[in-house]
């Protein structure tokens, strides 16, 4: 069978899980509870920041469906979108392999290869399809609650504000990259997939080395071995907002994450297709 | 450098005695020009790259009256916009207010024959613009733009282009405000801050004097900082 | 899909120099075995004997540390997807989709062998009599359920050579009788050829027409069923009225040594010319012979006998 034929199982099984919608659900919860705190809360904190420019006047108000859509994103993608993509990815392999449905899939004349390709694509499409949904929940949210406006973005060196068409390019880009950070993530988590029986231990660990990264980047001694660092690029989306946009700057980041997740796929199959199936 | 900046401030105070004394044809020609637009309103996109403040594309309508209302509507749900350095509405009266202009003589400015002319400031509280200049184009009787300098803003250019709107009217398309810091560098050379930057405004769609009521110009009462812009205008030169 | 199958004289199943380690420990030492067309095969051996990873490395789950598997003629190692084409297997519990429902799993596994017809997937479940639970989720199974949907998983595509891992295991006993029925039935009536394993003497007895034995790790034997229970006949058991005397007259006479004796019988190990002579000896000399029997000896004991033979094997190497 086809590596095209095994995603369509794949898709069909994948949707019928509790464990799929999870992250759909959570990320929704999180758009509503941001959207709700600025709808009733006091949105003076971002205003707030906005008159720290000098002598500025400001018209009409910076919440909109454009600006909820940047501001969830910082929200998720260093905690809950990996965590939500981990519980699908990091199960694909340990999961099948702990309910012992691995064993009867492989008894068939499946080739592994495929099979773990079809699995793969899966976690991509998830991971695309999961950020995909964030930020159209955030842009249905905030436009019924807040309508559209221009996409004012609080940078770490100030604000940013783009007219609508080039807030949505940018929060385009910006969530693309923060996919492809998401899905080094996934890659991660589903290569230890291939290593486990238990699909806890691909979440545990992919989160753990999330953590660890983070802290090694942070100490100086460990400075060369930055750029080897995944977690160095989970920021890389926040860069879709520099005016301008530092393009080379962004393949660079781009490229040394599907480094990773070219990596991780490669090992998983050298694992997989190699691997006694003793569960 | 500081002995020749004496001797021009030196002679820049017997030209403000002098200049005070009589008026200026080119300026009471362009008061006059300006005087006959009443009230405007026009489209307005604003690209700035400012430190800490970037905008691309922010679209606001800009309702003007006389003397001094101005009203900004953001047309994508939110505009900001710096009190100074832009000039909207009357640029003229605006400046007037504040300083006393001292004629120093024809030049070339911006590709145009203007008339060169020194701000001194009326009051300590107006803002010090040091060796600020305004050119005004001879033949249109408009103001091309300023220069000037300021600790808050450095060297500044503010430069304006104008189209003739319904056929009598000359009204800035553009204008264009830069702002230009010595850059900061650290002990190895390396530039640690650059406060430079741009803003440019482009005004389209015009529509001039259709009697706009004063209430477009009362903004509703809000908290803090979001008042009105007249607000705004007065708290001018605080920090 | 006939173009990939070899001539049908050719056996299904072939085993050569099949071994396993895992470190140092030897699950599966130098098997051979042969399956041939039609046969419904038992693989036997008491649980740990080696039998699962067998199965394991027959499907390409596990891979060989050596020897070679030979499925429908193609080499498993380096052909598995094209030997599994026309393979029904179930390995050890069958596990499911628990999410998915019994019918959406069988076409689900029929599909990754080739697809199946939703007659045959109809017919593979009211096969293994679960067709009026077959739309329920398999979370809602009980277990006899899951080892029935197993059954029925691996038949939906029609395979030539089903391989099935201890296919009773966890039924009741009205279960045990219904699959053991279903599987001589795959054989005589299906054309199937079964390869199957247990721990079950009885079982294998009941339902197969071959048998291997197994124990730890070793082929003990191989061959028909009848053949191997001929080969092994049990003593030929004489009542007579003085056993003892009967029993010293025979060994005085045609030299062989009684198997053993009580107050009734003697039984002495001999073929069936030998048995006639025996008792035209003992009536002649007036002995009372009021019964002759030959034990048939079952595959118990043969199985026995050889896991004890192993036993003997092995505590002799140790010294």
């Amino acid at each position: 069978m086809s590596t095209f034929g095994l995603f369509g199982i794949e898709i069909f099984k994948q949707f019928r899980r509790l464990r799929t919608h999870i992250g759909t659900f959570g990320l929704l919860g999180i758009v509503l509870a941001v959207a709700i705190g600025l709808k009733y809360g006091d949105a003076s904190h971002f205003v707030g920041r906005l008159t720290r420019q000098p002598n500025f006047q400001i018209y009409g108000s910076p919440v909109n469906a454009l600006f909820l859509a940047r501001v969830v994103l910082p929200m998720t993608v260093f905690l809950f979108l990996p965590l939500f993509v981990s519980l699908v990815a990091g199960d694909q392999i340990s999961g099948e392999a702990a309910d012992g449905t691995l064993r009867t899939v492989l008894t068939r004349p499946v080739n592994r290869f495929a099979l773990l390709s079809a699995k793969f694509t899966l976690a991509i499409v998830y991971v695309g399809a999961l950020t995909a949904f964030l930020g159209v929940a955030a842009l249905t949210v905030g436009w019924a609650l807040f309508g559209v406006g221009g996409l004012v973005s609080f940078g770490w060196d100030g604000v940013s504000y783009f007219g609508i068409a080039e807030g949505v390019h940018r929060l385009t880009l910006s969530y693309g990259l923060a996919a492809v950070y998401v899905l080094a993530v996934a890659s991660v988590a589903f290569l230890v997939s291939t290593l486990s029986s238990n699909s806890l231990v691909p979440i545990g660990v992919t989160m753990a080395l999330m953590v660890m990264c983070g802290v090694l980047g942070q100490i100086p001694y460990f400075e060369s071995a930055k750029p080897y660092l995944f977690t160095t690029y989970s920021e890389l989306f926040l860069r879709a907002f520099d005016v301008p946009v530092d393009y080379p700057a962004l393949r660079h980041g781009v490229f040394a994450l599907l480094v990773y997740v070219v990596a991780c796929f490669c090992v998983s199959a050298l694992i997989f297709t190699r691997k006694d199936i003793l569960s | 450098m500081k002995t020749v900046r004496v001797t021009v401030i030196g002679l820049l105070l017997v030209t403000v005695l002098a200049a005070n004394a009589r008026t200026d044809a080119l300026i009471e020609k362009l008061r006059a020009q300006l005087a006959r637009v009443k009230d405007y309103r026009c489209d307005v996109i604003l690209n700035a790259r400012l430190p800490s403040f970037t905008v691309s594309n922010m679209r606001m309508a800009l309702y003007y009256k006389r003397p001094n209302k101005l009203h900004v509507e953001a047309k994508e749900g939110f505009a900001m916009l710096p009190e100074e350095g832009l000039y909207l509405g009357d640029p003229v009266e605006e400046t007037l207010r504040s300083y006393n202009l001292i004629r120093l003589g024809d030049v070339k400015w911006q590709g145009r024959a203007a008339v060169k002319y020194a701000l001194r400031p009326k009051v300590d509280s107006a803002a010090p613009l040091a060796s600020a200049r305004i050119f005004v184009d001879k033949a249109r009787a408009v103001p091309l733009g300023f220069t000037g300098a300021s600790p808050q803003f450095g060297d500044v250019t503010t430069v304006f282009s104008y189209s003739l709107v319904e056929k009598k009217f000359w009204l800035p398309t553009k204008t264009v405000f830069t702002m230009k810091y010595a850059p900061k560098h650290s002990a190895d050379g390396r530039v640690v801050e650059s406060r430079s930057g741009n803003a440019t405004l482009t005004y389209s769609n015009y529509k001039i004097n259709t009697n706009l009521p004063d209430s477009l110009f009362k903004r509703p009462a809000k908290s803090g900082s979001s008042a009105g812009p007249r607000a705004g205008r007065q708290g001018r030169g605080r920090k | 899909m006939t173009a990939d199958l070899q001539t049908t004289d050719e056996p299904c199943l072939i085993a050569a120099g099949l071994s396993k380690r895992f470190g140092s420990f030897t699950a599966v030492d130098r098997l051979d075995l042969k399956v041939d067309r039609g046969q419904t095969f038992g693989f036997l051996g008491p649980n740990g004997a080696g039998k699962s990873t067998t199965i394991r490395m027959m499907l390409g789950l596990v891979s060989p540390s050596a020897g070679v598997v030979t499925l429908l003629g193609r080499d498993v190692a380096l052909e598995r997807t094209k030997a599994l084409k026309r393979v029904g297997a179930m390995v050890e519990i069958p596990a499911f989709y628990s999410y998915l429902t019994g019918r959406q799993n069988v076409r689900l596994f029929a599909r990754l062998s080739g697809g199946a017809s939703e007659d045959d997937v109809t017919q593979a479940l009211k096969l293994v009599g679960i067709l009026h639970r077959a739309d329920s989720k398999v979370r809602t199974y009980s277990h006899g359920m899951k080892q029935r949907l197993g059954i029925a998983s691996a038949l939906a595509p029609r395979p030539d050579l089903v391989i099935l891992d201890e296919p009773t295991n966890g039924l009741d006993p009205e279960g045990v009788r219904e699959v053991r029925d279903l599987i001589r039935d795959l054989g005589t009536r299906h054309g199937m050829t079964v390869f199957l394993s247990s721990h079950l003497l009885h079982e294998v007895e009941q339902v197969c027409s071959h048998v291997a034995v197994i124990a730890n790790g070793r082929l003990m034997v191989q061959g028909a069923v009848s053949q191997l229970l001929g080969n092994h006949f049990g003593p030929v058991e004489f009542e007579v009225d003085r056993p003892e005397e009967a029993a010293a007259l025979i060994q005085a006479t045609m030299g062989l040594a009684p198997h053993w004796t009580d107050d009734t019988r003697v039984a002495i190990h001999m073929d069936r010319a030998q048995a006639a002579e025996a008792n035209t000896i003992l009536v002649g000399k007036g002995f009372k012979v009021s019964a002759i029997e030959r034990r048939k000896q079952t595959l118990e004991d043969v199985y026995l006998q050889l896991v004890r033979d192993q036993a003997e094997v092995e505590a002799a190497e140790l010294q």
